[in-house]
């Protein structure tokens, strides 16, 4: 199998950093690459196999490590408002990020709103979305895992959106062509 | 690695992490595969720390990316693991609202020249390329196939691009065929999907319609 090194893939993307995991025949000769590119193979394969009398640790003392190292991160401070970023915690391809909103809820229970301003992609294989959008999560604090609360287009947008302003109740957008919107975050609709 | 807080979620809620911050994830991660794998001692994994192509990439980042992060990261996890590679990666782009070609262009050639080992995975996309034509046609953005073909393939770049549905893998089948009239043909480490999200290839399908392309292909089979 020379043509796809074979790939057992799994992908997590979000806003600049990304981690590709692939598990795959490392360092396997490879009759399609060059000497060059074979010599960056062959070389890999040296040095993770490099000190193989290393032991294993248990997974008990692994767990040991994860908590020693979680007790030792320290508590995130984030601050409300607009910020940049261009990708979300979902897969890039189906909705395109402008910029996101950040803040507390207006349903004032500590929880925080995380609110990706773009448009949905319908082809993949192009750039550009065709209509303006919302993707809204909510987190029980700004540390715990995002949940989906919902996408929310909106067809009178022409092109992506892009967050201007937000008060922790109203959020203001403008469309590509200038257009603005005001969505309301309480009733998850544009008003 | 904390179970408090995965990389994702962090990054999307737009906290500023560190260079160094990144390594360390990826570092525990490595290591997290090695001591969690128990009595299987063969397996490998290759572990692509990425960032994407979007702001304004520099030269000067494609520096520091292989300077502060992917080598930091290889060099510990090649002292404390067994099992795990590591490898630098980007996703690339051909977008109107993410870095030019010119920009992307240079932060490939500086992590490549930067780099101390390993490779660098691209895995982005190919936009608006051609499906039936090899001839350098113009893609999104400025971008023609030759450039495409640059940053997934020139140097210590490999390929592992976005496959969401069929007109992505005619893409970088043409892609390979250009490379192989032009300079060199690809060889794809597989092809990136969504999981089945959104109606999107599954894994499977991915696999399977671009190894149905590139066997169709001639060249690139």
């Amino acid at each position: 199998m020379n043509r796809l090194i074979p790939v057992a893939a799994g992908l997590a993307l979000a806003l600049g950093v990304g981690f590709s995991v692939a598990s795959h025949a490392a360092g396997a000769a490879n009759s399609t690459v060059s000497p060059e590119k074979q010599s960056i193979l062959d070389e890999q394969q040296a040095l993770m196999s490099s000190g193989s009398g290393k032991a294993k640790p248990s997974m008990e003392a692994g767990l040991k490590e994860t908590q020693i190292l979680a007790s030792a991160q320290p508590e995130t401070k984030l601050q409300a408002g607009v910020f940049e970023i261009h990708a979300g915690p979902f897969p890039r391809g189906t909705f395109d990020v402008s910029n996101a909103w950040r803040g507390p809820s207006p349903a004032g229970d500590g929880s925080w709103l995380f609110v990706y301003a773009g448009g949905p992609r319908q082809d993949p294989s192009q750039d550009k979305a065709v209509s303006g959008g919302l993707r809204i999560f909510r987190a029980a604090t700004p540390d715990d895992e995002f949940v989906d609360v919902g996408e929310f287009d909106t067809p009178d947008a022409v092109g992506d959106l892009t967050l201007t302003g937000g008060d922790g109740k109203l959020l203001t957008v403008v469309d590509s062509s200038g257009h603005k919107f005001t969505f309301d975050l309480a009733s998850d609709r544009y008003v | 690695m904390s179970t408090r807080r995965i990389a994702p979620a962090l990054a999307a809620s737009g906290t500023d992490i560190t260079y160094a911050q990144i390594a360390a994830f990826s570092e525990q991660y490595a290591r997290g595969y090695w001591i969690c794998t128990g009595s299987d001692t063969t397996s490998t994994l290759h572990l692509a720390i990425g960032r994407n192509s979007s702001g304004s990439p520099t030269s000067a980042m494609g520096t520091s990316w292989a300077n502060s992060v992917v080598d930091p990261a290889s060099t510990w996890v090649y002292a404390n693991t067994l099992q795990v590679a590591i490898d630098g990666a980007n996703d690339i782009e051909l977008s109107s609202t993410w870095g030019s070609l010119s920009q992307s262009r240079a932060w490939v050639g500086a992590y490549d020249s930067a780099a101390n080992s390993g490779r660098m995975v691209d895995y982005g996309d190919a936009a608006g390329c051609a499906q039936t034509s090899y001839a350098n046609a113009l893609c999104n953005d400025g971008w023609h196939q030759s450039d495409v073909w640059y940053v997934s393939w020139a140097s210590r770049n490999w390929p592992l691009p976005e496959v969401y549905l069929s007109a992505q893998s005619k893409q970088w089948t043409e892609i390979c065929l250009c490379g192989y009239h032009y300079q060199t043909r690809l060889s794809f480490d597989g092809p990136l999907t969504q999981a089945g999200y959104g109606g999107t290839y599954t894994a499977a399908q991915g696999w399977s319609t671009l190894w149905t392309d590139l066997s169709n292909s001639g060249a690139c089979a």
